[in-house]
């Protein structure tokens, strides 16, 4: 009997039906592996075309957008162990968060509310102390400022000093000037003895011709 | 039935065991659809299909790939196809069971919405010819050969919902996955001869449920 060229199963009883499945599943239970053509033969005491609207009925779903890509993470995840941190889109953790009733936004927000709880402790803390947060970049400019400051002051002082002595000097000089100008009466001005020549020598001139006076 | 070559498909799984990634991306090109095609039918949920299809695809990363402290789980023998869905179906079934102990029954077919054991029973047969013959008892439906290639595939639908669960695992394994039935007894762990028998069985329940008109006169 050619089962697989005379495929009317309509046309049968059932008893004939059962009959060549039950010669076919025989063939089957004897042979491993199972019989070349053996399937379709059993399927075409179905019908052929049938079997070509089932396939058609149940061809899978198309899969949802994206489906592709999250299996394929997840397999990466897990198939490179150096990459295998923790992650929130493993399908596994996934699934045990949501088992828990947390879901990942929730975790998000927890870290996120940490992160500002301790930003503004931290404030109030340094604000409380009324210190300056030991920031070494800060610390390092304020050093660098506080040097430069000194140099600059110490410059300040330097010309300062040098302006002091340039007048002191003048001062000094002006001094010894005016002592010197206010006090030719005691025979200062011209000095001790050889003063007295000049003094003399003055007078002679001053009185002989006007020679002496266009001297000065 | 597109049948993935076998010398094709041994390069691939023994590139993705040594850590391919382009290997896994093929892997996961090739099957991902029919994987979830064959949970979402058998579960009818986008959202759980979608976490057993990444579970499942976890899995066989975990046993496939070799690393020092533990082999690769698995050898390739030409049975990678009945292994993959098996590991899909028993995470689906691990899914289920845990979601009935929270007493939450998850309703797998409509057979099963009206309460009907089975669709052996006299109870489930009569919901499931009243649900597939349209326009009621009163009204006799056009015979199945007679209706357009479109209404034919809607009824055939129809008509397969309202089949027992284990008929439709055994049609959904056949033309959802694509699987031989050879493959289909690998992976459900059962005798060809029985695996045989029940897909014709189902198809015998299926043309009846369609044409019972014609089913009554060849009885």
């Amino acid at each position: 009997m050619n089962l697989h060229h005379d495929p009317q199963p309509d046309a049968r009883s059932d008893a004939d039906t059962d009959a060549a499945l039950s010669a076919l599943l025989s063939e089957a239970l004897a042979a491993d592996p199972m019989p070349t053509g053996l399937q379709s033969r059993i399927e075409a005491l179905t019908d052929p075309s049938f079997n070509g609207l089932l396939d058609e009925a149940l061809a899978a779903d198309p899969l949802p957008v994206g489906l592709e890509s999250r299996i394929l993470e997840a397999v990466l995840h897990t198939n490179a162990p150096a990459l295998n941190t923790p992650t929130l889109n493993a399908p596994h953790e996934r699934s045990v968060l949501a088992r828990i009733g947390i879901g990942q936004r929730g975790w998000v927000g927890y870290a996120a509310a940490a992160v500002l709880a301790l930003a503004a402790g931290g404030a109030f803390y340094f604000a409380g102390q009324g210190e300056t947060p030991h920031n070494p970049v800060i610390a390092d400019t304020l050093v660098q400022l506080g040097v430069e400051l000194g140099a600059l002051s110490d410059e300040v002082d330097a010309l300062h000093s040098s302006e002091q002595t340039d007048t002191d000097a003048l001062f000094v000089l002006t001094d010894i000037s005016y002592d010197q100008t206010n006090n030719d009466d005691d025979g200062t001005f011209w000095g001790g003895s050889a003063g007295s020549f000049e003094r003399e020598l003055w007078n002679e001139l001053a009185s002989e011709d006007e020679t002496g006076i266009e001297l000065f | 039935m597109p049948q993935t070559p076998t010398s094709l498909l041994d390069q691939t799984l023994a590139q993705a065991a040594q850590g391919d990634q382009a290997a896994w991306a093929t892997i996961v090109g090739m099957y991902s659809r029919r994987v979830f095609g064959l949970i979402f039918k058998q579960c009818k949920d986008s959202d759980l299909a979608e976490e057993i299809v990444q579970e499942t695809f976890v899995k066989i990363v975990q046993k496939l790939i070799k690393t020092d402290d533990e082999p690769g789980g698995y050898q390739e023998q030409g049975k990678f196809e009945p292994w993959l869905f098996r590991i899909a179906m028993n995470n689906l079934r691990d899914e289920m069971r845990r979601r009935s102990r929270q007493a939450r029954p998850m309703d797998m077919s409509p057979a099963a919405a009206a309460g009907a054991s089975g669709s052996d029973s006299a109870s489930g047969w009569a919901v499931a010819e009243q649900q597939v013959i349209k326009g009621g008892p009163s009204a006799p439906p056009a015979p199945f050969d007679a209706v357009d290639h479109a209404e034919k595939v809607d009824r055939l639908r129809a008509a397969i919902q309202t089949l027992s669960p284990a008929d439709q695992e055994i049609l959904h394994l056949r033309h959802t996955a694509q699987l031989s039935f050879a493959q289909i007894a690998e992976t459900l762990d059962q005798p060809l001869g029985t695996v045989l028998a029940r897909g014709h069985r189902a198809l015998g329940k299926l043309k009846k449920l369609l044409n019972p008109a014609a089913e009554a006169r060849t009885a």
